[in-house]
């Protein structure tokens, strides 16, 4: 497929939980395990948008004429939550991580914050409305294939998770409703499959410099805008994986060509993304007139001043780059201890007798190998990490011993550092030479293999072999 | 360049477009863009602004047509203002109210089927700015109403004060034939989740269904959007700042149960049944000058001397009804004892629940030894607006009927379910 002799345009909206209280309550961002303490019946009613029309996707969701519950954990929801008081003001670590995101996608900041009410079309807001605000607009991401715009960087309330749903009513639970949302929308002039993932994977890696994201699975989700020449805009939503993106983008296209080539009259409308990276109609989509002011909460200056507290973080590619060239460490290497933010400084000025790359390896691969080769889940903390470097820096322990301490943490046993103590050349001189006298037949290796069945982990290989060697 | 216009603002960065928008002031311009949003832009920041398309005036929409079925009751809703019946400009994000008949179906299509509505303006004003002309100005609509014939009065009220206002016509009303129903809302219309309907779909299926006449409050029984307690006019209060359950019957049941979805009524005590031939009479004057002072910790007497050209004043005291009274605060006691002798001064408690007893402790029996009249189990806010009355209509006989029931203010048996539920 040329994609473009299609006309293919193609824009993405990101979506990413920052990792602070409620962006208009007190209440923690957390997710709640267990069952609710109290829950709520509610019934919503359509009201008329500023056409003065019900709103065509308002009827659609609310012709299923249902009844809501809404599971309230006391954990993670207050009555804000259930609109049952008005809304506190906005997080403002929230509102600042919004602001430093804003200034690394080089983007323009308001002068004036509007907290606007954007309809909803189910039950995933008690209130009926999603609270959002444009915080910046016209910002530019350089790819490999040009510049995309970045047209509004808005900061927003997630909305609540469903549960459940019958013919009846829905269930949704009130714990996620009110995460703070930095929702990302690009232009819609992207025209190749390849350069809306890479965009992703900037903005993703943009939004990860912060360090004030909420890690974790499904903490960004990526909507995709789609269309080819004849055919209207097309919405996908809950694209999960960035790597997914070229074949969700390039199946839509092709999806789009086949409807066009029908001759019907096609519609504008929303679709979910599948497992295999095919989509499926979804709703309507929504009419344009769905914002209304927030009356309950002041409208916020960005000041200049607000703007110069903030620090801009260094990019998580450039801390990549730092590190490789600081140390000499491999590339992947120096990613995976960028990513999994380990403070590899901080141990490579500790442990000075221990060779960089071998430290790096023990702190990002360590776990990884246990699980693989254990099945074992194994989580180290600093501390031990500390613990057990130390004593290979000393020399109190072999290398060799190194994976076997860890193992044995994992297994949850109390390590005897005893067990693991390194044995000078010296002290076994005597039984290397008997042991060589004894076995006159066998090569230098087949001594070695005997020997370290017994010392494997507590003596010096290369050491050892010098001895057999000397009496050989 | 005016509110409404379609313009394009130059900043010295960048060029946006969008409608103007009435919170526009001095300093800031906010601009609806083309995506819904509202931005504020700095009017230092603006270069220059093009007006593209002057305002647009809306074009009117259809009127829904109202026809009235022979067959059903007559319910007139009077509205006084509040959220109850508002409803939102979405283009500029004001509140206006929703008066018209027309107006309200629209909103509300499902009263149609209940009723004929009648629908009226008197005010628009929030609770809070009432005055005790404006309860006279209630009480003569209703007057007028009653004479119109209708089944049921629904007043669509400002919650803060809908209390005293129940409390208010309870008084002024004497020989009410049908039921008057004060509905507010705690979340605006505009809001799917508003409690409005619900309030007014179950005052209206409770005027309809039953033969209850008298003064009542509509709202939702709890934070489910499923039943609404009918609430007795003078032993209510609101309890809550926000919650749309946030009216509570005080030292009393209350008088029924809604559910409008199977139009299912559970009474829970006994009322005065409906008589469309009974003759209304309506005694609308209160005194002006009653005031309600809060006892607290810390007092001076000077905050009592304050009321000494009133003709009335109630104490919210503490706990049982008490006021500062040990040895350091003999000025306030004498103060108080002054007053008493004066003017009706009435004893209630800022507990809220339970009643006011003064023989318990020495200093408050002085108190009622020098004429300081017990509130009994009346609310602060029922008390006041008994005083106001009584000053006007009974004025040889205010403190003997002060102590008396007249129109069910006092409940001489408070039992156990008679306060908070127990949640747990």
């Amino acid at each position: 497929m040329n994609f473009n002799d299609l006309g293919l345009k193609i824009g993405i909206e990101l979506h990413v939980q920052v990792n602070s209280g409620k962006l208009f309550c007190r209440c923690p961002s957390n997710l709640s395990g267990k069952d609710a303490e109290f829950k709520l019946i509610r019934k919503l009613r359509t009201v008329s948008s500023e056409l003065g029309e019900k709103d065509i996707v308002a009827e659609y969701e609310l012709e299923k004429n249902k009844y809501a519950i809404y599971e309230m954990p006391e954990e993670s929801s207050c009555l804000i939550e259930a609109d049952e008081e008005p809304i506190m003001e906005i997080d403002n670590n929230a509102l600042m991580t919004a602001l430093q995101v804003s200034l690394m996608l080089n983007a323009k900041v308001v002068d004036v914050l509007q907290i606007m009410r954007k309809q909803v079309l189910d039950f995933s807001n008690t209130s009926s409305f999603q609270r959002t605000g444009i915080l910046a607009m016209n910002g530019k991401v350089k790819t490999r294939t040009g510049i995309v715009n970045i047209d509004n960087i808005a900061i927003e309330e997630d909305a609540a998770r469903k549960i459940n749903e019958t013919k009846e009513y829905v269930v949704y639970r009130l714990d996620r409703l009110g995460f703070p949302l930095i929702e990302i929308s690009t232009g819609p002039n992207m025209n190749d499959p390849e350069q809306a993932k890479e965009v992703a994977q900037y903005i993703g890696m943009v939004l990860k410099s912060t360090g004030k994201i909420k890690p974790g699975i499904g903490t960004i989700r990526q909507d995709l805008n789609i269309s080819i020449k004849g055919h209207p805009r097309i919405e996908i939503k809950g694209v999960q994986d960035l790597r997914a993106i070229p074949e969700i983008i390039r199946k839509e296209a092709e999806r789009q060509l086949n409807e066009v080539k029908t001759g019907k009259k096609l519609e504008s409308h929303v679709r979910k993304a599948n497992i295999d990276n095919t989509t499926s109609y979804l709703r309507p989509m929504p009419g344009a007139a769905r914002l209304y002011v927030e009356t309950d909460h002041p409208v916020i200056m960005v000041t200049e001043d607000m703007i110069k507290t903030i620090k801009m973080p260094e990019l998580i590619s450039e801390r990549v780059l730092n590190l490789e060239s600081r140390y000499n460490i491999n590339p992947q290497l120096a990613n995976e201890i960028i990513r999994k933010n380990i403070d590899v400084d901080y141990f490579i000025h500790k442990f000075k007798n221990i060779d960089v790359d071998y430290l790096s390896h023990v702190l990002v691969e360590m776990e990884k190998e246990i699980e693989a080769r254990f099945k074992l889940k194994a989580k180290f903390k600093k501390e031990e990490f500390e613990e057990v470097l130390s004593y290979y820096d000393k020399k109190e322990i072999a290398k060799e011993a190194v994976f076997d301490i860890f193992l044995e943490k994992a297994q949850g046993k109390r390590i005897d550092y005893g067990k693991y103590r390194i044995f000078s050349a010296a002290e076994i001189e005597d039984e290397v030479k008997k042991l060589v006298k004894e076995k006159k037949e066998l090569s230098d290796n087949a001594i070695m293999g005997i020997l370290m069945q017994k010392y494997r982990g507590k003596i010096d290989a290369r050491k050892l072999m010098d001895i057999i060697r000397r009496y050989k | 360049m005016k509110t409404g216009d379609f313009a394009k603002v130059i900043t010295k960065d960048q060029e946006l477009s969008g409608i103007i928008m009435p919170n526009s002031n001095n300093k800031t311009l906010f601009l609806k863009l083309e995506n819904g949003y509202n931005i504020g832009i700095n009017r230092k920041n603006i270069k220059k602004i093009n007006v593209l398309n002057m305002k647009k005036e809306t074009v009117k929409k259809e009127k829904v047509e109202i026809k009235s079925k022979k067959n059903l009751p007559v319910i007139s809703l009077l509205h006084t203002g509040g959220t109850i019946s508002s409803r939102i400009d979405y283009s500029t994000g004001a509140v206006m109210p929703a008066i018209t008949p027309e107006e309200l179906i629209e909103m509300f299509p499902e009263l149609q089927e209940i009723a004929n509505i009648k629908s009226r303006l008197l005010s628009n004003i929030a609770s809070e700015d009432l005055r005790f002309g404006d309860y006279k100005i209630i009480a003569k609509e209703i007057e007028k109403e009653i004479r119109s014939g209708v089944d049921g009065i629904i007043i669509g009220h400002g919650t803060d004060t809908m209390h005293y206002t129940s409390a208010a016509l309870s008084f002024i009303l004497e020989d009410l034939g049908i039921p008057v129903i004060l509905v507010g809302a705690q979340r605006s219309s505009d809001r799917g989740s508003s409690d409005a309907f619900l309030n007014l779909l179950s005052a209206a299926i409770f005027i309809t269904k039953t033969d209850f006449s008298g003064i009542c409050i509509c709202m939702h029984e709890n934070l489910n959007d499923k039943n609404c307690l009918i609430l007795p006019g003078l032993k209510t209060r609101k309890m809550h700042t926000s919650r749309r359950d946030a009216f509570k019957a005080i030292n009393d049941d209350a008088i029924a149960l809604v559910n409008p979805e199977n139009k299912k009524i559970d009474f829970f005590k006994h009322y005065n049944k409906k008589d469309k031939s009974k003759k209304l009479k309506i005694y609308p004057d209160m005194e002006e000058k009653v005031a309600i002072i809060r006892t607290h910790t810390n007092m001076s007497e000077k905050q009592f001397e304050f009321y000494k050209d009133y003709k009335g004043l109630i104490i919210e005291g503490t706990g049982l009804g008490h006021i500062p009274g040990g040895k350091n605060n003999q000025k306030i006691v004498d103060v108080v004892k002054k007053l008493a002798k004066k003017i009706p001064v009435v004893m209630t408690s800022q507990c809220v629940f339970g009643r006011v007893n003064m023989n318990v402790y020495s200093p408050q029996k002085i108190l009622l030894d020098s004429g300081v009249i017990p509130g009994n189990d009346m609310t602060s806010e029922t008390a006041f607006i008994k005083l106001a009355w009584l000053l006007k209509n009974k004025k040889t006989k205010v403190r003997e009927l002060m102590t008396e029931n007249l129109k069910g203010e006092i409940n001489q048996r408070l039992k156990e379910r008679h306060y908070i539920e127990d949640e747990f």
